[in-house]
């Protein structure tokens, strides 16, 4: 007998391609200009304007490269987190583990990270660099062993989406945007004011949404894993159901997926949100709950 | 791991691997021979219950015919569950085949149901060395690992790298040693 797949949501998997697609748009038409470039420099026997746009071809990719993987340990260290040694925690480690079984994934580091708020994350572009960590606060929270073992599937369900990875991926023509508006020389200021505010409003926007995507499909995975969305359900409302002292997250947002995000201020409305609504994850956990096990 | 998986997320726990358990009666034989490790007549399927209600019925239904299974193998049949909220269908037997052939049974009772995604270990416990020594068959991998703990926490990696060393052309045993978990305080 087959199995439904858990929580199959046809809309969701709809909306993140259709948000996907102008980002797509955005690398192809960032190429495009960048062959262009090249060709255009190469027509005119312009040695120097050739090498500046060859060597941003080359150079542009590296640095990215380099950038996601200094902000793995930056995101780490802006939330003080800090990698448990093999016989720290032994309880917290241990389960861990087992989850990790059960995901078919390799045990992840784990990290402990001091803060006021209950919490949890993981970085890491793959399987094999992923560190998951939770907060001082989250382990004092009196969750039940059942309770943590959901938020710590949670987050590797994002481990085993790639969500570091895809999140990243997102993040760059916003990236792009912020790089002009703080670079050393005055015209990338003027590029942005003049032509690429609206693709850097837009992209914030896509990329939020997209984050707002992979929590949901990040608690189906966790549901997925555990077997039981009730406990992630109870251990969400422990944690996101407060206002939380103090926050964890920085302006590295992309690289570090936490379970709950911040909701003050503007971020309060959904739409300049990285995280859903604590009511709609409840709603589609609850539809999980009642399709779990069901026959196809 | 597909780019549909990346692009939208899993949608399914890995479905079990269960055949190459049958790699075990013949690689305890040599075993026995070689090592001096004989099996301690017990053995283990461990998975992750669904709490959903369905899931709880098919569990019912299974005890009965768990039982039946038992009446009729001499194996003998309990369970327990663990701290981390796994279920142990822990499987005793003197003759190693017939324990063998009872926990891949057990297995595919869970599996016919839908249920082979639960499944998480199978696992069987050989005496005769400083410290027992498990076989642990992971129903994800499709491949066994030797799991030996010394203590609470600990485990004797040495040992176990050496089983694998001399076991591994007889018994399918996974190549990622990140992936051997471990079964810590484990009831058998």
């Amino acid at each position: 007998m087959k199995r439904r797949p858990l929580g199959r949501d046809l809309g969701l998997s709809i909306r993140m391609a259709v948000a996907l697609i102008p980002i797509l748009a955005w690398y192809l038409f960032a190429l495009l200009l960048l062959v262009a470039i090249v060709i255009g420099t190469l027509a005119d026997r312009d040695w120097d304007a050739f090498l500046g746009a060859a060597l941003f071809a080359v150079g542009g990719p590296v640095l990215l490269w380099q950038h996601i993987h200094r902000s793995e340990s930056v995101a780490l260290r802006a939330a003080h987190a800090r990698e448990l040694a093999e016989d720290d925690e032994p309880d917290l480690q241990a389960l861990v583990a087992r989850v990790s079984a059960m995901a078919d994934l390799p045990p992840p580091r784990v990290a402990l990270a001091k803060s006021w708020a209950p919490n949890a994350l993981s970085v890491g572009l793959n399987e094999r660099r992923a560190v998951v960590a939770v907060t001082s606060e989250l382990l004092r929270r009196d969750l039940t062993t059942a309770e943590l073992e959901a938020v710590v599937a949670h987050e590797l369900a994002h481990v085993a989406n790639r969500d570091g990875l895809v999140m990243t991926f997102v993040s760059v023509p916003a990236l792009a945007g912020s790089a002009m508006w703080h670079a050393d020389d005055g015209r990338g200021k003027i590029f942005f004011l003049l032509f690429y505010w609206p693709v850097f409003f837009v992209s914030l926007f896509l990329m939020w949404t997209l984050s707002r995507y992979r929590e949901y499909v990040a608690d189906r995975g966790a549901a997925l894993i555990t077997g039981a969305p009730e406990q992630l359900m109870s251990a969400l409302q422990k944690i996101a159901g407060k206002p939380a002292r103090g926050d964890l997250r920085g302006g590295l947002a992309v690289q570090a997926l936490c379970i709950v995000g911040r909701q003050a201020g503007w971020r309060r409305f959904e739409l300049f949100s990285d995280h859903p609504p604590l009511d709609k994850r409840l709603e589609r956990l609850a539809e999980l709950a009642r399709d779990l096990g069901k026959a196809a | 791991m597909g780019l549909r998986d990346v692009l939208f997320g899993r949608k399914r726990l890995k479905e079990a691997k269960r055949d190459a358990l049958f790699a075990l009666p013949s690689a305890a034989v040599s075993m026995e021979v070689e090592l001096g490790l004989r099996p301690a007549g017990v053995g283990a399927v461990v998975f992750k219950p669904l709490s959903a209600g369905e899931f709880v019925r098919a569990e019912n239904e299974m005890q009965e015919l768990l039982d039946v299974a038992a009446r009729e193998s001499s194996s003998r049949i309990e369970r327990r569950s663990d701290e981390y909220g796994y279920e142990w269908l822990i499987i005793r037997d003197e003759q190693f085949e017939d324990l063998v052939t009872t926990v891949h049974l057990v297995a595919g009772e869970l599996a016919e149901r839908g249920f082979g995604p639960q499944l998480l270990a199978a696992v069987t416990r050989f005496d005769g060395g400083k410290h027992p020594v498990y076989f642990v068959y992971g129903y994800k991998r499709g491949a066994f690992w030797p799991f030996v703990p010394t203590g609470e926490r600990e485990r004797d990696n040495a040992e176990e790298l050496e089983l694998k060393a001399k076991l591994e052309k007889e018994l399918p045993i996974e190549a990622d040693i990140s992936m051997w978990f471990a079964l810590y305080g484990l009831p058998i």
